[in-house]
């Protein structure tokens, strides 16, 4: 009787590992990423502080619902729909500001930077797997928030590329941006993207 | 049911034998010599080419703006005889702009050659910080030393130095990236 228990035991742990997890509510999962430091890692390079995020799709579907009241069949569209692309939030900051306050010496120097956040990102940031397969960015966001915030954050959207989850790790760099840091290299583990957490929406 | 003992006690060495081996390898000193690093590792050489080459363009083209400056003095010095003083004092002028044009450009470049070297150094030692930090978590190391040769590791037993083992990873790692 007692072997049969440890063997349940065993069999339930086992069976518990490579499950994604599953959170009730958007903060909770928020917080839990907040607090994980594969989903939420950070360099201080010369003083900056570069800090990358993923995201899982539930928090776009989240996002997407905006707390409205809907069906299983709606929501698994639209994690169809957002599970085919990555979600990466990157912040950089230097003594908790924006880095257009706190880098440009000149006007000539913060239009080239604003220049480089506002357009250039897709040719500074860059996502490759362990095997040199380059995953293209689809897009990213930048919004200005005139000094407002404490970090210069920015979105980037990769497609989600099955092939180059084949490693056990890929690779999300970032170029310099004239702020004399060198290439910035984040490893993320692929695991957390194929078991990403997951939320509760019913 | 008698074996349970005997399988009970099994464990618990094993357990502790792993335990010792774990705290005596996360107690050890351990280094790795950062120059040795930074010269055995493939991508300082190519970042290293990469920016002479950069720095040899950018220096070739105040040199070239130097050296027809110069021609200009030169022609100068064979015509101002001809000249009236007015032409004279208006290519003195001219020539007096170029020189505080090219010495403002030639400090921008300086500027930038400067904050180019910064860059590519950086840029791998931030690979080399990143690796030892993997490595020493890996590896279940307290603390890893970075002796640079200016003695502030005066002594080390062979078996302390990871220098080695940090460069064949690390250049192993790299060889995986893109160029």
């Amino acid at each position: 009787m007692r072997y049969s228990l440890i063997f349940i035991l065993i069999i339930a742990a086992l069976s518990s590992c490579g499950h994604p997890q599953r959170f009730n509510t958007e903060e909770e999962l928020v917080n839990f990423i907040q607090e994980n430091s594969p989903f939420n890692n950070t360099k201080i390079v010369n003083g900056y502080e570069f800090q990358l995020e993923y995201r899982p799709s539930d928090l776009l579907v989240a996002q997407h619902l905006n707390g409205r009241a809907t069906n299983d069949s709606i929501i698994a569209a639209l994690r169809k729909q957002y599970n085919k692309q990555l979600y990466f939030n990157l912040s950089i900051s230097k003594h908790q500001k924006e880095l257009l306050s706190v880098v440009p010496n000149s006007m000539q120097e913060f239009s080239r930077l604003n220049q480089t956040l506002s357009f250039g990102m897709s040719n500074k940031v860059h996502l490759y797997s362990k095997q040199k397969d380059t995953i293209e960015l689809l897009d990213y966001n930048y919004p200005r928030l005139y000094g407002m915030s404490r970090a210069t954050s920015m979105m980037f959207v990769f497609p989600n590329d099955f092939d180059a989850l084949k490693d056990d790790y890929i690779n999300f760099s970032i170029e310099d941006l004239g702020i004399q840091t060198g290439e910035i290299r984040f490893k993320i583990p692929t695991s957390l993207i194929k078991n990403q957490p997951t939320l509760v929406f019913n | 049911m008698k074996k349970l003992p005997v399988l009970v006690s099994g464990i618990a060495i094993v357990i502790s034998i792993l335990s010792v081996l774990y705290i005596k390898q996360s107690s050890e000193l351990v280094y790795i010599d950062v120059s040795r690093v930074l010269d055995g590792y493939t991508r300082t050489k190519i970042v290293r080419a990469e920016f002479e080459k950069k720095a040899e363009l950018l220096n070739s083209n105040v040199d070239s703006l130097v050296a027809n400056w110069r021609e200009e003095i030169k022609a100068y010095e064979k015509d101002r005889v001809s000249m009236s003083k007015k032409e004279l004092e208006l290519k003195q002028q001219l020539l007096s702009n170029k020189q505080q044009q090219i010495n403002s450009y030639q400090q921008a470049i300086q500027k930038q050659i400067q904050e180019e070297d910064q860059k590519s150094t950086q840029t791998v030692l931030n690979d080399i910080n990143d690796y030892v930090k993997e490595y020493g978590e890996q590896h279940g190391y307290r603390i890893i030393f970075g002796a640079s040769g200016g003695g502030n590791i005066m002594f080390a037993s062979e078996g302390s130095d990871l220098t080695e083992e940090v460069i064949n990873g690390l250049n192993l790692e790299f060889e995986a990236l893109p160029e």
